[in-house]
């Protein structure tokens, strides 16, 4: 069941081409904003860089979960997804996987946008770099989904999903900084561990709670 | 059977439903009547577990549906009052994909057959954002040729259907009262209603004002002075 709501959010995106083409526009117009409005020297850059990285990522990730949860309003087919003898947990993981292939992608196309237009080295350890970056992505989907579930039928929830999940995710947004700081500084592992150990702790923590009270969340 | 017992909802400090009772024995074609507002949408999104209620208790053939497994509402299919597809799949699609939801695997061509018996042309591979209002419901009704059910609940199905459409509906209804299914139908169309359903209730204010059978008032709740 899992297999089929995820290839169905991704056979809806296929079709429609609408939400990643919206994280890919909107975040390499802020790239580009940030590489043009300002010209530090590549040190002070390189302190500056993993902020401004997942400030885009952030934004971004807002567009694929807002768009993902507006969809299944249109036509209120998540009504008939809610009647259908399908057990809510699958469902949201199901949205959580399909926002984290979401915002995978996105960033596949951004990550290279943004060293190249802030002319920044690349991470000597890639695998490590790649691993918080996943780790993170999984978190801000889980915190996501969720959120999302919850205020999908709010009237102004486009305006609440982020007046929601920003305050949530600080503590994710600030260990990936710091980890991703520590990657670009080429710092051992043993330095930033701590951040690394909040952010996998995040992700347990939400996708725990996404599983255990989507039930609730989802029914109006 | 199913059973609704003391069944209480309320939307922020309003109340939708009140202390609502009511069975639906098997084969049985229940219509549900009421002005809008009085909680006859909302009852059946109860049922189907779309909504959540305060109190009171659902259950099918004993079983209870409120609090159980997504396996207990397999019995049920609920058609609302939107269309409940995906716009930017085709119609083929969404109907393959609701089926896989109940773990059904049809094949392209069952598929086809059932769209092609409400009047869709089974070749038209566009997105259904395009569809008119009426081709959507009868998409809706080609889920009820697909998806195999006990009890029906349709929310008013001959919304934006032509004649031809209305008639096709009434077919397929009888059809399914000499197959001895349960229906719960809602509808503002009150004659088309009785035409079709063993028994009427009326739901007013969120609470049943009035229950009859055949078009006769054989049976009346004590219920009717609640405002």
């Amino acid at each position: 069941m899992l297999a089929v709501l995820v290839r169905k959010d991704l056979l809806i995106e296929f079709r429609s081409r609408e939400i990643l083409i919206s994280m890919i526009t909107f975040g390499a117009a802020i790239t580009l904003l940030y590489a043009f409005s300002f010209r530090p020297s590549p040190e002070s850059m390189l302190t500056f860089a993993p902020g401004l990285m997942w400030m885009v990522f952030l934004f971004v990730s807002v567009l694929a979960l807002h768009r993902s949860h507006s969809l299944e309003k249109e036509f209120d087919a998540f009504s008939m997804i809610l009647s259908a003898p399908v057990e809510r947990s699958v469902l949201f993981i199901s949205k959580y996987l399909s926002g984290f292939i979401f915002l995978v992608v996105a960033q596949m196309v951004l990550l290279p946008l943004f060293f190249l237009f802030l002319q920044l080295p690349l991470p000597a350890n890639l695998a490590q770099m790649v691993a918080v970056f996943l780790l993170v992505d999984l978190g801000i989907s889980a915190a996501g989904s969720l959120l999302s579930g919850i205020v999908m039928r709010v009237r102004v929830n486009e305006m609440l999903l982020p007046l929601m999940l920003f305050p949530m995710v600080t503590p994710l947004l600030i260990s990936a900084v710091k980890s991703t700081a520590s990657i670009m500084d080429s710092q051992p592992f043993n330095q930033w561990k701590l951040w690394f150990q909040l952010i996998l702790s995040f992700v347990i923590v939400f996708s725990l709670i996404g599983y255990l009270i989507y039930d609730y969340v989802s029914e109006e | 059977m199913l059973s609704i017992k003391n069944i209480n909802k309320q939307f922020g400090h309003r109340p939708v439903l009140r202390d609502v009772s009511l069975e639906i024995g098997d084969g049985e074609l229940l219509g549900l009547v009421g002005p809008n507002g009085s909680g006859k949408s909302t009852l059946l999104r109860i049922v189907v577990r779309v909504v959540s209620c305060d109190g009171g208790s659902i259950s099918w053939n004993g079983n209870s549906i409120l609090n159980a497994g997504a396996d207990q509402r397999r019995p049920l299919l609920y058609l609302g009052h939107e269309p409940g597809f995906y716009p930017p799949l085709s119609a083929a699609e969404n109907l393959l994909l609701i089926a896989k939801l109940y773990g059904l695997e049809p094949s392209p061509a069952d598929v086809e057959k059932n769209l092609s018996e409400v009047g869709l042309d089974p070749a038209r591979s566009g997105p259904i954002r395009e569809f008119s209002r009426g081709m959507l419901q009868r998409l809706a009704l080609a889920k009820t040729l697909t998806i195999p059910w006990e009890l029906l609940l349709l929310d008013e199905p001959t919304t934006g259907l032509d004649k031809q459409g209305k008639s096709m509906l009434s077919q397929l209804i009888e059809t399914w009262r000499k197959d001895d299914r349960s229906l719960l139908l809602v509808s503002h169309d009150e004659e088309w209603l009785s035409s079709h359903c063993d028994r009427m209730v009326q739901l007013s204010n969120g609470r049943i004002q009035r229950s009859e059978v055949d078009g006769e008032k054989s049976v009346q709740t004590e219920l009717v002075g609640e405002a």
